[in-house]
Formats: structure tokens, C-alpha cells, sequence
């Protein structure tokens, strides 16, 4: 089984919920600055790689976590691998794919145009630090939803 | 190995380049582009999604595909996934037409998938295919030389 956790560049969002995942970030309280800045990946994704998967690790029950970024045509990019391994003769009922961009807020945003797409590291970087801590709570909650999901599914 | 071609809408560019690829048509013909299969076919709310056109002599699977503008992130993900799922890198080609419209082409898609006009948008955009015709079959021969 894989999860992958889908933002707009795998830099920022998507980066958080799969180290929540894997338990390199807390449930139980905001992370601070540094543990942010230290994850794999984090505000680190350049434009150029957008669309490849990263592996980030396997979950207590071995199940294989990605983070990728789709830009704004998600569906799109979705319905191509889906029908890609459908053509390859993969099943695909295995694959969750979750969105993590609903959880972006305007200053993580900002922050990330900043950043990656601007290279003022020192600026946006921070910012999408703060966005990010002002809505961890509910990164929590969806990895916890998701984790149930998977749990319900493997018993099925 | 699989080469997927693709386009905006994967109707058009993708359909002429696959079949180029595959032999359907060799030279430019109006009524044989307009009757190729998927030819103008692809349901917009289905794009990312690829379809089978054939095999070619070589034993290559050749699909279309629709990928808007967003060619180079599917590629990326279509490859990684291979990678992922141990095909290899290389078994998989994304040849992305999108370089090759142009405004006459741009516009008879538009006059089709906006304004529903399909006879009108085909004029413009067979227009188009004949003048972009001799860069599209020397991509597609490229492609088929590059990737074995």
C-alpha cells in the first residue's frame, strides 16, 4: 500500500502531513521553527522537479509514504497515473492519494512564491513556517483520518 | 516501452503525432486526420487520462494523452511512478506536442471546445495541423529513434 500526500511543489504542505505520518513531527504539540526546517524536503522542492514522487519513508505498518507536487491540476495529474499503472496492469485500489493544498493558508502561500519560486529563501521561508504552525492541528487531524481510512481498508 | 503523446487536449497534436508514429497516415490528408481515431474525441473532464492508439513494429505501446500545460509535472510523476514500481525510468516516453500548435491551431481549438462549433473550428485547426504537418512527423521520427 502507498499514501501520497499531493500539494501544489512538494515543498511545503504535502512535506508536513507525511512527517506527521512517520512521526518526525509531534500530534501533541505546535512544532517549533527549527523541527520544521530540518524535515527532508522542506522549502527545498525547486520548480523543476514538480511531479516526481518522493519516497519519504514507511509508517508503522510499512505502508510506503510519498509526497508529490501537481501544481494546480491535480485531477489531472491523478487520472494520469491512475490510467498509466491501469495500462501497466497495476492494481490501483491500494493508492490513496490525499490533498494536502486545502490546508495551505495565505501567508504558507506567500511564503512558498517567495521562496521557491522568488529564491528569497530568507524571507518566504519563515513565513511558510508560520502558516503552516497556525493550522497544525489540522494537519493532525487529517493524518489521523487518513491513517483510520487505511486501517479500514487493509481489514477489508 | 510506451510512448505517450500528448497535447493540450489530447485530440488533436497527440492523435496526428500517434498516428504519424504508427503508420495510420504518412502525408498530410484532410479526411484522413478528420477520421482518425480520438480525433477530436477526448472528453475534457477525463484529461490525464491515456488511451491505447496501437503497437507499433518495434513492439512500442503508443497512448495519447490530454495534459494541458502541464506536460513536464505528468512526465516527472509518469516516471517516477515507473521507478517506483520498478519498470524503469526508461520504459515509459512522454512526447509533448504542445511547441508544435500554432495561432490557427490555438484558435480552431478554442471556435471546437469553447464555442462548440465544430465544423467551423476544424477548418482552423486542419489549417494549422497542415502548416505545423512537416515539424510534427520529424518530432514523431525523432521520438521513435530516441526511444528504444
Amino acid at each position: 500500500m502507498k499514501i501520497f500526500y499531493c500539494c501544489y511543489g512538494s515543498a511545503h504542505s504535502s512535506v508536513v502531513a507525511a512527517a506527521i505520518h512517520l512521526g518526525w513531527l509531534p500530534s501533541d504539540r505546535l512544532p517549533d521553527t527549527e523541527e520544521f526546517k530540518r524535515l527532508p524536503h522542506y522549502d527545498k522542492t525547486n520548480s523543476f522537479e514538480i511531479g516526481y514522487p518522493f519516497f519519504m519513508g514507511r509508517d508503522e505498518r510499512g505502508i510506503e509514504v510519498y509526497i508529490i507536487g501537481m501544481t494546480s491540476q491535480r485531477k489531472l495529474v491523478k487520472r494520469a497515473i491512475v490510467s498509466f499503472l491501469e495500462h501497466s496492469g497495476v492494481n490501483t485500489d491500494n493508492l490513496f492519494f490525499i490533498d494536502t493544498l486545502p490546508l495551505v493558508n495565505f501567508k504558507t502561500k506567500v511564503g512558498g512564491i517567495l521562496s521557491r519560486r522568488l529564491g528569497l529563501v530568507f524571507l518566504g521561508r519563515p513565513l511558510t513556517i508560520k502558516g503552516i504552525q497556525e493550522r497544525y492541528f489540522e494537519f493532525v487531524k487529517l493524518v489521523e483520518i487518513v491513517k483510520k481510512r487505511v486501517e479500514i481498508s487493509t481489514k477489508a | 516501452m510506451r510512448i505517450i503523446y500528448s497535447c493540450y487536449w489530447g485530440s488533436y497534436l497527440a492523435v496526428v503525432a500517434a498516428s504519424l508514429h504508427l503508420g495510420l497516415i504518412e502525408e498530410f490528408d484532410r479526411r484522413s486526420i478528420l477520421q482518425l481515431p480520438y480525433f477530436g474525441k477526448l472528453p475534457e473532464d477525463e484529461l490525464g487520462r491515456i488511451y491505447y492508439m496501437g503497437t507499433d513494429d518495434m513492439g512500442r505501446r503508443v497512448y495519447i494523452m490530454g495534459s494541458r500545460k502541464a506536460g513536464g509535472v505528468v512526465e516527472r510523476a509518469l516516471k517516477g511512478i515507473a521507478r517506483i514500481y520498478d519498470m524503469g525510468e526508461n520504459s515509459v516516453a512522454f512526447a509533448d506536442l504542445l511547441p508544435y500548435g500554432n495561432a490557427f491551431y490555438s484558435i480552431g481549438c478554442f471556435i471546437i471546445r469553447r464555442l462548440n462549433l465544430k465544423t467551423a473550428g476544424n477548418a482552423f485547426l486542419i489549417l494549422g495541423l497542415k502548416k505545423s504537418f512537416e515539424k510534427i512527423k520529424r518530432f514523431v521520427e525523432e521520438v521513435k529513434e530516441k526511444s528504444v
